[in-house]
């Protein structure tokens, strides 16, 4: 009933803090390094690397669509996993620690409004750092390299123009945003079981990373593609030469059944869970 | 239970494991216990670990009662919404964002109320003083002006019923006076206030009635009034040695005695200040004051935890020192 006002104090809470804003400086300075280091030793970065002896590749290869790429590869597998789990994690447990919770709780509104309106404003913020890394990116890379091509040599070479090439980077920025919210949501689930952020925000990490280790452990060959670590990078399909959409959209169903099972989870324990500090 | 009651409980228990931190609280004076008027201010006293916050969180909607029932204004407090709607409360230490101003964090709170208009937020700011201060930081407030801070969010919007927990906590003799003078206010206006609070001198001098409760059971109620006029006058002694004294007096059948914070002794019951003064003389005690005294909360306190002491049962002695052990 109050989602609304819930989700505007939320965000005004969210915003106000300059903690939120340090996950943003961090990105800058890891696009900052990206370009620069793009820029100093471009020779290492060279498309034809990549592609081996058979192929010659004349012409600009790194340019801001690049940088964008680069960007995500890079960022997307530890750093971003951490920044909003440092930050979602904290959305319930700190305000427990604080006491803050307590005082919001003897408000009349719902349990569950509280908590769905503190999932939204995480998502929110996943969305807008992952954006954020991209639009960075994007525009350091076009100041020091100009536009150009996006060429995208997994599973086969692709050569995408600026406009094709900067809507693949939209479609793998928006799968890469849709993955932190999933993110998000365990950091929240886990916010709402524990009271301490950093506890909640180190066991999403801690689960990010053994689920990553089960999936090259051979025993485990026959759940590894039900694994959340094995869907979560599905943007990564948008960077390969042709995009697997059938390969998306399964993992794309499976973070949303892992995350439909979270919510509920987190949903049961915070209304019925004891405000005891 | 009455319809008309402010706070009814009949039963209420909070089981923190097999801790139990309140027992069976019965809340309602027609029923044999207490009854809080409208426009009464009700003081919940107790020692720590009594379980005076337990109650406070379960009437708040904090925890979750083990088991029995309370009632809200009428409503079950499981009804948290509506109930919610009609009381503003302080548990605890008050808590708020630093990061935000007086001001943003009342309108913040107060959106999940249903909203507060900025004259409504600006009047409690003024009520507790702190009016000049609404558009500082939070990290930039002492203690009593947090304290103060968390009465006035409890203000906005204007409840029927204020739940206050240790309101007095931390605040300085000037904040003292003014809160009481701000609660009595209220109370003028009609709005109930339920508070529990350790400053017994403060209750007595602003509370209209009072519970005390002990290991989770209530064993004293009534108006203030009628408990002090209740047990005859009190005289008051001034001895040498107050601990022989009370070891003395403690033999006595009929008569309670305890130590006040001056140093004197407090003596209560059925008694001959005759008789008292050659008993205490026989035992080796010097006597140098004994006079008729005006019956205190505090003393009224002390001898009803003594009695309530003796009548304890041995599982909430147990749990009382499982709780203690825990830490």
């Amino acid at each position: 009933m109050r989602l609304g006002a819930a989700l505007r104090s939320e965000l005004s809470k969210l915003f106000r803090q300059r903690g939120t804003y340090a996950g943003f400086v961090v990105v800058l300075a890891l696009v900052g390094l990206l370009t620069w280091g793009s820029h100093y030793h471009q020779d290492r970065f060279k498309v034809a690397n990549e592609l081996g002896p058979d192929f010659v590749v004349a012409g600009k290869s790194i340019t801001a669509l690049f940088i964008a790429r680069a960007a995500m590869d890079v960022a997307m597998v530890i750093l971003m996993p951490v920044l909003v789990a440092i930050v979602v994690g904290g959305l319930v447990a700190g305000e427990r620690q604080s006491g803050t919770l307590r005082t919001l709780l003897t408000r009349p509104v719902r349990r569950s409004t509280v908590l769905l309106s503190k999932l939204v404003a995480g998502c929110i913020y996943a969305v807008a750092v992952t954006l954020f890394l991209g639009l960075s990116s994007l525009a350091l890379g076009y100041l020091v390299f100009g536009w150009g091509d996006l060429v995208l040599f997994r599973g086969g070479l692709a050569i995408l123009g600026p406009q094709a090439g900067l809507l693949r980077l939209a479609e793998g920025y928006g799968l890469a945003a849709a993955a932190m919210c999933a993110v998000g949501v365990l950091a929240l689930m886990l916010s709402v079981l524990f009271d301490n952020p950093l506890t909640a925000a180190g066991l999403t990490i801690a689960v990010l990373l053994v689920s990553g280790m089960i999936e090259f452990m051979p025993y485990f060959e026959q759940i590894r593609p039900y694994l959340f670590t094995t869907n979560l990078p599905m943007y990564r399909a948008c960077l390969k030469a042709s995009v697997d959409t059938a390969s998306i959209s399964i993992s794309a169903l499976y973070l949303l059944g892992y995350v439909s099972a979270m919510v509920l989870v987190a949903l049961w324990v915070f209304s019925r869970r004891d405000v005891t500090c | 239970m009455s319809a008309s009651s402010v706070i009814e409980t009949e039963g209420l228990t909070k089981h923190f494991g097999h801790i139990r931190a309140v027992d069976g609280l019965d809340l309602s004076v027609h029923a044999g216990a207490i009854f809080v008027h409208a426009g009464a201010i009700f003081g919940f006293l107790g020692p720590n670990g009594a379980g005076k916050s337990t109650t406070i969180r379960m009437l708040t909607g904090l925890l979750r009662p083990t088991g029995g029932e309370a009632r809200v204004l009428g409503r079950p407090i499981r009804d948290r919404l509506r109930v919610g709607r009609s009381i503003g409360a302080l548990v605890d230490e008050p808590a708020f964002y630093p990061y935000l101003t007086a001001r943003q964090n009342l309108r913040l709170l107060a959106s999940l109320s249903g909203g507060a208009r900025a004259e409504e937020i600006q009047e409690a700011l003024k009520l507790v003083g702190l009016d000049q201060d609404a558009d500082r930081k939070l990290h930039t407030f002492s203690h009593g002006m947090r304290q103060r801070l968390g009465i006035a969010q409890a203000l906005v919007p204007r409840p029927r019923l204020l739940i206050l927990d240790e309101p007095a906590s931390g605040l300085d003799p000037e904040g003292l006076a003014e809160v009481r003078d701000l609660l009595r206010r209220l109370s003028e206006e009609g709005m109930t206030i339920f508070l529990s609070s350790h400053l017994l001198g403060e209750v007595e001098q602003l509370c209209t009635d009072v519970g005390v409760i002990s290991h989770g059971k209530l064993i004293a109620q009534g108006a203030v009034g009628g408990l002090l006029a209740g047990g005859g006058p009190a005289v008051r002694l001034r001895v040498d040695d107050a601990r022989k004294a009370l070891s003395v007096l403690a033999d006595l059948p009929n008569v309670m005695a305890a130590a006040t914070g001056d140093g004197s002794i407090e003596v209560g019951g059925e008694r001959d200040s005759a008789q008292l003064n050659e008993l205490l003389v026989r035992a080796g005690v010097r006597v140098y004051e004994l006079r008729p005294a005006h019956r205190t909360l505090e003393s009224f306190y002390l001898e009803t935890m003594r009695a309530g002491k003796s009548n304890d049962r041995p599982d909430a002695e147990k749990a009382e020192n499982d709780n203690d052990g825990s830490g």
